[in-house]
């Protein structure tokens, strides 16, 4: 009886949460797998049953397998990369150096920054001719350059501006993780005789991999969802060069319209997500350890 | 273990540690000769970490030396300094079991494999850690955690170890067992120990030395019987014994010893007095306090507060009248402007006198 009441108690508790998770997050999802097995309703004509129609498009689809192509490089190229700078910048940020206050706000200031706001300012880096890059490019002698405008360049540069904008975010949780490992560890370490590079390697390393874990979660799942600076930078250009799965998803759904098309790339999107995230918590999971 | 390590004497020269404005330590010297087991004993906050701390290198001194074996170490790394160091937290390493904890320091310096895993061993059986060598640390009582920090300090065989306050996180029970249990493994290897504690108990039972510090300055030197018997200083005096010793205003003694300067204290610890009808002390009881075997009375004399440890069960009214005697060897005499003990002959002369 009480239990009985215990638990109506706890769901109730819960019911909130759960409706507007429900609502904005499962529906949603579910209908899109649902409306990715029907035809685009265009005018009159309403939606008709495709079943795996969508699929077979998606499979033909080259810009498709451009823009997946582009997601692996992209991912590869900013997580491992955004990761070990905000590591490094957290172990330099912890030390007892003056300003230290100064360089850790110096180092945050691209997180709390807008990705738009971001995007303007390193498209003020890049501009041809008279962005700060040629200009300093050009003191020095160097050609002017036009990295966003070439289909070779046009991804690096918008996977910099990711790295620099993720970093500062994961140095903080990289900070408040060191500053939890009591400063004994480190002292015993040493009086066992192990120098820096050994403390880092067998203490410190290991004891950050929660957050390691949490951290290359996070990179992975943004780098399927940070778009927001290509629509500045390169509006996926040229010739969806620095496009994305998610930014091609945008320009199917909203400029072209094609919104079963685009239910069915998300789709996929989503799948990708969840195999990439379950992956990724079973295979560090036991190298983690947790206090 | 089979191989003794040698203990090394340790030796700080003028030591001086100051952080901006507080001084934490001023002008120390200390001699800890080797293979001692000596404790470093103080209230909270008098510098006891700091000086350990300096002594393995974790700190660095502000002014003064540091020799270990003979050697000056004052700039040298805590890894060159050859000694071992077991912290009040233990400091376990949390994502290490016990054994990777334990044979660290091993591994650091390259000892190979075979050789480690024979020196684990001798250590687990040492320590009684056989079952728990695959354990993490947090799967450990507080007890056994402590046998780790313990065993991956003996295992590397250096001459000097470290310890601050290693036993304040267990309880009584625990802390009497460990108490022994670290005594034994000194003797077994012979290092020379430096062990901080607040505790007095702890310091006295396990010592062969105890340096007392008050105010990160170093108030006696001494064995634990010399400390206890003849007390350098008026600190020291009230530091050791529970409950601590009376010092009394010459006033305390009536006529006797009219003529002594204002600073002088007389030393009686409590379980020295005894009930005398013609004792030289007269005080009025202001409380008792039933102990078991004893009553500890609390008395006014002279205006000075007055503590007794009265033999069997008495019952006392407050304000009533008691007349104490000493023995003279059981006096001692200070002068608390100069902070130190008095060996006037006169004077014990003239104390030995009254008694009569
Ligand atoms: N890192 C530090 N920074 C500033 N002051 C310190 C530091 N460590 C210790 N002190 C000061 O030095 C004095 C002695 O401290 P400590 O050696 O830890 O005392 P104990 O171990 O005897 O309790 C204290 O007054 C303390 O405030
Ligand atoms: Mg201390």
């Amino acid at each position: 009886m009480l239990r009985t009441r215990g638990w109506i108690h706890a769901w109730l508790l819960l019911l909130p949460g759960f409706v507007f998770l429900i609502a904005f997050t499962h529906l949603p999802a579910l209908t899109t797998l649902w409306s990715s097995f029907f035809t685009t309703p265009r005018g009159r004509r309403p939606a008709k049953w495709a079943g795996l129609e969508n699929y077979d498009t998606l499979i033909g689809d080259p810009i498709f397998w451009k823009v997946l192509w582009n997601n692996a490089i992209y991912a590869a190229g900013t997580i491992p990369l955004s990761i070990i700078i905000a590591l490094v910048m957290a172990l330099w940020v912890n030390r007892q150096l003056a300003g230290r206050g100064f360089v850790r706000m110096a180092y945050f200031t691209p997180t709390v920054l807008p990705m738009i706001a971001v995007a303007n300012i390193w498209m003020f880096f890049y501009t041809p001719g008279f962005g700060l890059i040629d200009q300093i490019g050009g003191a020095l002698g160097f050609g002017q350059t036009n990295i966003l405008g070439s289909a070779n360049s046009a991804l690096f540069g918008v996977m910099v501006v990711t790295i620099w904008k993720e970093a500062g975010f994961f140095m903080i949780f990289y900070l408040a993780a060191l500053q939890t490992i009591p400063t004994s560890l480190i002292e015993a370490a040493r009086v066992e005789g192990a120098g820096g590079w050994t403390i880092f390697r067998r203490i410190t390393l290991p004891l950050l991999m929660p957050t390691t874990l949490f951290v290359s979660i996070n990179a992975v799942v943004n780098s399927f969802r940070m778009v927001d600076h290509i629509f500045i930078l390169t509006g996926g250009g040229p010739d969806n060069a620095s496009s994305l799965l998610l930014f091609y998803i945008y320009e199917v759904a909203f400029r072209f319209w094609d919104t079963a098309y685009a239910a069915t790339l998300t789709v996929v999107l989503l799948v990708f997500l969840m195999i990439l995230a379950i992956g990724q918590f079973f295979l560090f999971d036991r190298k983690v350890h947790y206090r | 273990m089979t191989v003794a390590a040698n203990g090394q004497a340790i030796s700080l020269q003028h030591v001086r540690k100051v952080w901006g404005q507080t001084v934490s330590l001023e002008d120390l010297s200390l001699e800890v000769p080797a293979g001692s087991f000596t404790a470093v004993l103080g209230p909270s906050g008098c510098g006891k970490s700091t000086t350990l701390r300096i002594i393995a290198g974790l700190e660095s001194v502000s002014a003064g030396k540091v020799l270990i074996g003979g050697r000056d170490v004052t700039e040298y790394s805590p890894a060159q300094r050859g000694i071992s160091m077991v912290f009040q937290s233990y400091a376990l390493f949390p994502h290490l079991t016990v054994a990777e904890n334990i044979v660290f320091g091993l591994k650091v310096a390259g000892v190979p494999r075979q050789e480690r895993q024979r020196r684990l061993n001798e250590v687990a059986e040492l320590l009684e850690l056989a079952p728990y060598l695959n354990r993490k640390p947090a799967a450990l009582s507080g007890g056994q955690q402590q046998r780790v920090a313990l065993g991956r300090a003996v295992i590397s065989q250096r001459p000097v170890c470290l310890m601050d306050e290693p036993l304040s996180n267990l309880d009584a029970r625990l802390r009497d067992e460990m108490r022994r249990e670290i005594r034994r493994l000194q003797r077994a290897l012979g290092f020379t120990m430096v062990y901080v504690t607040h505790d007095q108990t702890e310091a006295i039972t396990m010592a062969d030395r105890v340096v007392l510090m008050n105010k990160g300055q170093i108030e006696q030197v001494a064995s634990p019987e010399e400390i206890y018997q003849r007390p350098a200083t008026p600190f020291a005096a009230r530091f050791i014994g529970t409950p601590p010793m009376n010092l009394l205003p010459p006033a305390a003694f009536g006529e006797a010893l009219r003529g002594v300067p204002e600073t002088l204290r007389i030393g009686v610890r409590p379980e020295a007095l005894t009930e005398s009808a013609d004792g030289p002390i007269t005080a009025q009881v202001k409380g008792a306090e039933f102990l078991g075997a004893d009553t500890l009375v609390e008395l006014n004399c002279a205006g000075a507060d007055l503590l007794a440890k009265l033999p069997g069960t008495r019952s006392l009214t407050p304000g009533e009248t008691l007349r104490l005697a000493v023995t003279p060897d059981q006096l001692h005499a200070f002068d608390i402007a100069q902070n130190s003990r008095l060996e006037d002959e006169s004077l014990a002369a003239r104390i030995r006198d009254i008694q009569r």
